[in-house]
Protein backbone atom coordinates (compact mmCIF):
# COMPACT_ATOMS: atom_id res chain seq x y z
CA UNK A 1 0.00 0.00 0.00
CA UNK A 2 2.70 2.14 1.17
CA UNK A 3 5.12 1.19 -1.71
CA UNK A 4 1.83 1.87 -4.20
CA UNK A 5 1.47 5.12 -2.83
CA UNK A 6 5.04 6.11 -3.21
CA UNK A 7 5.26 5.13 -6.86
CA UNK A 8 2.53 7.17 -7.55
CA UNK A 9 4.34 10.01 -6.00
CA UNK A 10 7.29 9.55 -7.75
CA UNK A 11 5.24 9.28 -11.16
CA UNK A 12 3.19 12.47 -10.33
CA UNK A 13 6.54 14.06 -10.08
CA UNK A 14 8.18 13.06 -12.93
CA UNK A 15 5.40 13.96 -14.80
CA UNK A 16 4.76 17.31 -13.42
CA UNK A 17 8.34 18.20 -12.85
CA UNK A 18 8.82 19.02 -16.60
CA UNK A 19 5.47 21.28 -17.17
CA UNK A 20 6.03 23.05 -13.80
CA UNK A 21 9.57 24.16 -14.93
CA UNK A 22 7.61 25.29 -18.40
CA UNK A 23 5.40 27.70 -16.49
CA UNK A 24 8.25 28.89 -14.51
CA UNK A 25 10.30 29.43 -17.78
CA UNK A 26 6.84 30.97 -19.51
CA UNK A 27 6.07 33.20 -16.24
CA UNK A 28 9.44 34.19 -15.94
CA UNK A 29 9.58 35.28 -19.32
CA UNK A 30 6.72 36.80 -19.32
CA UNK A 31 7.21 39.03 -16.30
CA UNK A 32 11.22 39.79 -17.38
CA UNK A 33 9.76 40.75 -20.78
CA UNK A 34 6.70 42.92 -19.29
CA UNK A 35 8.81 44.37 -17.15
CA UNK A 36 10.86 45.95 -19.74
CA UNK A 37 8.14 47.05 -22.50
CA UNK A 38 6.34 48.67 -19.08
CA UNK A 39 9.29 50.87 -19.01
CA UNK A 40 9.98 50.97 -22.17
CA UNK A 41 6.60 51.70 -23.89
CA UNK A 42 5.96 55.19 -21.53
CA UNK A 43 9.41 56.09 -21.64
CA UNK A 44 9.31 56.32 -25.55
CA UNK A 45 5.90 57.98 -25.75
CA UNK A 46 6.86 60.52 -23.84
CA UNK A 47 9.95 61.15 -25.80
CA UNK A 48 12.28 60.69 -23.01
CA UNK A 49 14.02 57.91 -24.64
CA UNK A 50 14.74 59.29 -28.13
CA UNK A 51 18.16 61.34 -26.71
CA UNK A 52 19.20 58.67 -23.96
CA UNK A 53 18.85 55.30 -26.26
CA UNK A 54 21.69 56.01 -28.24
CA UNK A 55 24.08 57.01 -25.53
CA UNK A 56 23.58 53.32 -23.87
CA UNK A 57 26.28 50.41 -24.03
CA UNK A 58 24.20 47.75 -25.85
CA UNK A 59 27.00 45.10 -24.64
CA UNK A 60 25.67 46.55 -21.14
CA UNK A 61 22.60 46.11 -21.65
CA UNK A 62 22.29 42.80 -23.32
CA UNK A 63 23.80 41.99 -19.84
CA UNK A 64 21.86 43.92 -17.38
CA UNK A 65 18.43 42.59 -19.07
CA UNK A 66 20.38 39.03 -19.02
CA UNK A 67 20.59 39.31 -14.80
CA UNK A 68 17.29 40.53 -14.87
CA UNK A 69 16.10 37.18 -16.51
CA UNK A 70 18.05 35.08 -14.85
CA UNK A 71 17.07 36.61 -10.85
CA UNK A 72 13.08 36.35 -11.76
CA UNK A 73 13.72 33.11 -13.20
CA UNK A 74 15.19 31.82 -10.25
CA UNK A 75 12.44 33.93 -7.57
CA UNK A 76 9.36 32.70 -10.24
CA UNK A 77 10.61 29.17 -10.04
CA UNK A 78 10.93 29.33 -6.22
CA UNK A 79 7.92 31.36 -5.55
CA UNK A 80 6.22 28.56 -7.77
CA UNK A 81 7.80 25.70 -5.45
CA UNK A 82 5.96 27.03 -2.27
CA UNK A 83 2.68 28.42 -3.58
CA UNK A 84 -0.47 27.18 -5.43
CA UNK A 85 -1.81 30.12 -7.37
CA UNK A 86 -4.87 28.67 -7.94
CA UNK A 87 -5.64 27.80 -4.40
CA UNK A 88 -3.76 29.36 -1.96
CA UNK A 89 -5.06 32.80 -0.17
CA UNK A 90 -4.86 35.98 -1.88
CA UNK A 91 -2.80 37.39 1.18
CA UNK A 92 -0.21 34.39 0.49
CA UNK A 93 0.42 34.99 -2.42
CA UNK A 94 0.83 39.12 -2.24
CA UNK A 95 3.00 38.21 0.50
CA UNK A 96 4.99 35.62 -0.98
CA UNK A 97 5.15 38.09 -4.87
CA UNK A 98 6.03 40.83 -2.69
CA UNK A 99 8.92 39.51 -1.25
CA UNK A 100 10.84 37.55 -3.72
CA UNK A 101 10.01 40.62 -6.15
CA UNK A 102 12.14 42.44 -3.38
CA UNK A 103 14.73 40.12 -3.29
CA UNK A 104 14.82 40.28 -6.70
CA UNK A 105 15.29 44.05 -6.75
CA UNK A 106 17.76 43.85 -4.40
CA UNK A 107 19.58 40.81 -5.87
CA UNK A 108 19.60 42.56 -9.26
CA UNK A 109 20.89 45.91 -7.93
CA UNK A 110 23.91 43.81 -6.10
CA UNK A 111 24.62 42.31 -9.40
CA UNK A 112 24.67 45.53 -11.28
CA UNK A 113 26.83 46.97 -8.42
CA UNK A 114 29.60 44.10 -8.38
CA UNK A 115 29.38 43.42 -12.45
CA UNK A 116 29.44 46.97 -13.45
CA UNK A 117 30.04 49.79 -10.63
CA UNK A 118 33.29 48.10 -9.23
CA UNK A 119 35.21 47.96 -12.35
CA UNK A 120 34.13 50.88 -13.15
CA UNK A 121 35.35 52.59 -9.90
CA UNK A 122 38.42 50.86 -10.44
CA UNK A 123 39.30 52.22 -13.69
CA UNK A 124 36.79 55.05 -13.63
CA UNK A 125 37.60 58.34 -12.16
CA UNK A 126 34.78 58.14 -9.24
CA UNK A 127 35.99 55.91 -6.18
CA UNK A 128 35.03 52.69 -4.18
CA UNK A 129 33.35 54.99 -1.48
CA UNK A 130 30.52 56.26 -4.41
CA UNK A 131 29.98 53.40 -5.33
CA UNK A 132 29.34 51.84 -2.06
CA UNK A 133 27.25 54.89 -0.85
CA UNK A 134 24.83 54.15 -4.28
CA UNK A 135 24.45 50.61 -3.13
CA UNK A 136 23.45 51.64 0.40
CA UNK A 137 20.82 53.97 -0.85
CA UNK A 138 19.60 51.96 -3.61
CA UNK A 139 18.91 48.74 -1.87
CA UNK A 140 15.74 49.92 -0.03
CA UNK A 141 14.84 51.47 -3.39
CA UNK A 142 15.55 48.00 -5.05
CA UNK A 143 13.22 46.63 -2.30
CA UNK A 144 10.44 48.67 -2.14
CA UNK A 145 10.32 49.10 -6.39
CA UNK A 146 10.88 45.07 -6.56
CA UNK A 147 8.06 44.62 -3.97
CA UNK A 148 5.45 46.43 -5.92
CA UNK A 149 6.64 45.29 -9.61
CA UNK A 150 6.71 41.29 -7.91
CA UNK A 151 2.89 42.14 -6.85
CA UNK A 152 2.16 43.69 -9.68
CA UNK A 153 3.75 40.45 -12.14
CA UNK A 154 2.10 38.08 -9.34
CA UNK A 155 -1.36 39.36 -9.94
CA UNK A 156 -0.61 39.03 -13.76
CA UNK A 157 0.41 36.16 -13.19
CA UNK A 158 -2.64 34.76 -11.47
CA UNK A 159 -5.00 35.98 -13.76
CA UNK A 160 -3.03 34.43 -16.73
CA UNK A 161 -2.89 31.04 -15.14
CA UNK A 162 -6.90 31.35 -15.06
CA UNK A 163 -7.51 32.35 -18.45
CA UNK A 164 -5.36 29.81 -19.15
CA UNK A 165 -7.45 27.48 -17.52
CA UNK A 166 -10.54 28.59 -19.32
CA UNK A 167 -8.92 28.38 -22.85
CA UNK A 168 -7.66 24.76 -22.25
CA UNK A 169 -9.94 22.34 -23.44
CA UNK A 170 -12.03 20.83 -20.70
CA UNK A 171 -11.70 17.21 -21.67
CA UNK A 172 -7.79 18.03 -21.22
CA UNK A 173 -7.83 19.62 -17.96
CA UNK A 174 -5.73 17.82 -15.60
CA UNK B 1 33.74 45.93 -31.91
CA UNK B 2 30.72 48.12 -32.24
CA UNK B 3 29.86 47.31 -35.74
CA UNK B 4 30.25 43.45 -34.82
CA UNK B 5 28.35 43.46 -31.46
CA UNK B 6 25.46 45.44 -33.65
CA UNK B 7 25.72 42.95 -36.77
CA UNK B 8 25.68 40.13 -34.35
CA UNK B 9 22.16 41.69 -32.40
CA UNK B 10 20.75 42.26 -35.82
CA UNK B 11 21.39 38.70 -36.53
CA UNK B 12 20.29 37.25 -33.10
CA UNK B 13 17.01 39.56 -33.97
CA UNK B 14 16.53 37.86 -37.16
CA UNK B 15 16.80 34.49 -36.40
CA UNK B 16 14.61 34.41 -33.37
CA UNK B 17 12.23 35.95 -34.89
CA UNK B 18 12.56 32.96 -38.11
CA UNK B 19 12.42 30.61 -35.44
CA UNK B 20 8.92 31.92 -33.86
CA UNK B 21 7.88 32.45 -36.95
CA UNK B 22 9.11 28.85 -38.28
CA UNK B 23 7.90 27.12 -35.28
CA UNK B 24 4.71 28.67 -35.08
CA UNK B 25 3.84 27.76 -38.85
CA UNK B 26 5.76 24.43 -38.79
CA UNK B 27 3.08 23.74 -35.58
CA UNK B 28 0.08 25.01 -37.66
CA UNK B 29 0.72 22.65 -40.07
CA UNK B 30 1.22 19.58 -38.13
CA UNK B 31 -2.14 20.14 -36.41
CA UNK B 32 -3.38 20.29 -40.26
CA UNK B 33 -2.07 17.04 -40.63
CA UNK B 34 -2.67 15.64 -37.21
CA UNK B 35 0.50 14.25 -36.68
CA UNK B 36 1.67 11.77 -33.73
CA UNK B 37 3.44 13.45 -31.05
CA UNK B 38 1.99 17.09 -31.74
CA UNK B 39 2.17 17.52 -27.76
CA UNK B 40 5.75 16.71 -27.56
CA UNK B 41 6.55 19.20 -30.65
CA UNK B 42 4.26 21.72 -29.01
CA UNK B 43 6.22 21.49 -25.69
CA UNK B 44 9.54 21.89 -26.89
CA UNK B 45 8.25 24.95 -29.41
CA UNK B 46 6.78 26.01 -26.14
CA UNK B 47 9.95 26.15 -24.53
CA UNK B 48 12.01 27.32 -27.46
CA UNK B 49 9.46 30.24 -27.48
CA UNK B 50 10.13 32.28 -24.65
CA UNK B 51 13.94 31.57 -24.90
CA UNK B 52 13.94 33.55 -28.58
CA UNK B 53 11.38 36.02 -27.58
CA UNK B 54 13.81 36.94 -24.79
CA UNK B 55 16.22 37.37 -27.36
CA UNK B 56 14.02 39.38 -29.49
CA UNK B 57 13.42 41.90 -26.59
CA UNK B 58 16.46 41.80 -26.09
CA UNK B 59 18.24 42.61 -29.52
CA UNK B 60 15.50 44.79 -30.68
CA UNK B 61 15.61 47.67 -27.80
CA UNK B 62 19.77 47.10 -28.40
CA UNK B 63 18.67 47.56 -32.47
CA UNK B 64 16.74 51.27 -31.11
CA UNK B 65 19.96 52.10 -29.44
CA UNK B 66 21.97 51.18 -32.73
CA UNK B 67 19.43 52.75 -35.24
CA UNK B 68 18.87 55.82 -33.15
CA UNK B 69 15.03 55.86 -32.60
CA UNK B 70 13.31 59.01 -33.45
CA UNK B 71 10.78 60.56 -32.22
CA UNK B 72 7.35 59.36 -30.49
CA UNK B 73 5.88 62.12 -32.96
CA UNK B 74 6.81 61.28 -36.25
CA UNK B 75 4.96 58.44 -38.61
CA UNK B 76 8.26 56.03 -37.56
CA UNK B 77 7.96 56.38 -33.98
CA UNK B 78 3.61 56.20 -34.32
CA UNK B 79 4.67 52.65 -36.09
CA UNK B 80 6.58 51.65 -33.16
CA UNK B 81 4.43 52.60 -30.35
CA UNK B 82 2.05 50.52 -32.58
CA UNK B 83 4.47 47.38 -32.41
CA UNK B 84 5.41 47.47 -28.88
CA UNK B 85 1.45 47.68 -27.88
CA UNK B 86 0.85 44.67 -30.17
CA UNK B 87 4.15 42.88 -28.40
CA UNK B 88 3.36 43.43 -25.46
CA UNK B 89 -0.09 41.99 -26.55
CA UNK B 90 1.00 38.85 -27.88
CA UNK B 91 3.36 38.32 -25.38
CA UNK B 92 0.32 38.26 -22.62
CA UNK B 93 -1.73 35.75 -25.35
CA UNK B 94 1.45 33.82 -25.77
CA UNK B 95 2.14 33.18 -22.23
CA UNK B 96 -1.83 31.95 -21.78
CA UNK B 97 -1.06 29.81 -24.70
CA UNK B 98 2.00 28.04 -23.23
CA UNK B 99 0.28 27.83 -19.93
CA UNK B 100 -2.66 25.70 -21.67
CA UNK B 101 -0.40 23.85 -23.12
CA UNK B 102 1.59 22.88 -20.07
CA UNK B 103 -2.07 21.85 -18.57
CA UNK B 104 -3.23 19.65 -21.79
CA UNK B 105 -2.57 15.62 -20.70
CA UNK B 106 0.01 13.94 -22.68
CA UNK B 107 -2.91 11.55 -24.26
CA UNK B 108 -4.89 14.17 -25.37
CA UNK B 109 -5.67 15.00 -29.11
CA UNK B 110 -4.68 18.94 -29.56
CA UNK B 111 -5.04 19.20 -33.08
CA UNK B 112 -8.09 21.43 -33.20
CA UNK B 113 -7.22 23.44 -30.84
CA UNK B 114 -3.38 23.79 -31.86
CA UNK B 115 -5.01 24.58 -35.01
CA UNK B 116 -6.48 27.93 -33.77
CA UNK B 117 -3.62 29.07 -31.22
CA UNK B 118 -0.78 28.39 -33.54
CA UNK B 119 -2.37 29.69 -36.55
CA UNK B 120 -2.91 32.56 -34.29
CA UNK B 121 0.32 32.89 -33.40
CA UNK B 122 1.90 32.58 -36.97
CA UNK B 123 -0.65 35.48 -38.32
CA UNK B 124 -0.01 37.50 -35.73
CA UNK B 125 4.04 36.99 -35.82
CA UNK B 126 3.40 37.74 -39.58
CA UNK B 127 1.78 41.08 -38.46
CA UNK B 128 5.18 41.93 -36.89
CA UNK B 129 7.53 41.48 -39.37
CA UNK B 130 5.68 43.13 -41.97
CA UNK B 131 5.69 46.36 -39.22
CA UNK B 132 9.41 45.28 -38.39
CA UNK B 133 9.40 45.75 -42.38
CA UNK B 134 8.08 49.34 -42.35
CA UNK B 135 10.33 50.24 -39.22
CA UNK B 136 13.43 49.06 -40.97
CA UNK B 137 12.53 49.90 -44.70
CA UNK B 138 10.13 52.66 -44.42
Amino acid sequence: MAETAATSRTTRETVGRPTTTLTAWTLATTNTVGFVLAVLVPAYASGGLSDVLPSLNTAVGVVAFLALWLVVGVTTHWVLAHIDPSSDSAVRLTLWAGSCGALAGVVFLVGIVVGLGVPAAVVGSFGLRTVVLLAAVGTPIAAIVGAVVGVTAGLLDVVLLRIADRVTPRSDRR
Amino acid sequence: MSQSLHLAIRTVHVLAMALLVGGAAGLWAAARRRVDDLDVLARRYEWLFWAALGGLVVTGVGNLGALGAPGPGTRWGQTLLAKLVIVALFVLGSAVRTLAVTRTDRSTPLAAWSRRAYGLTTVTLLGLVVLAEVLAHG
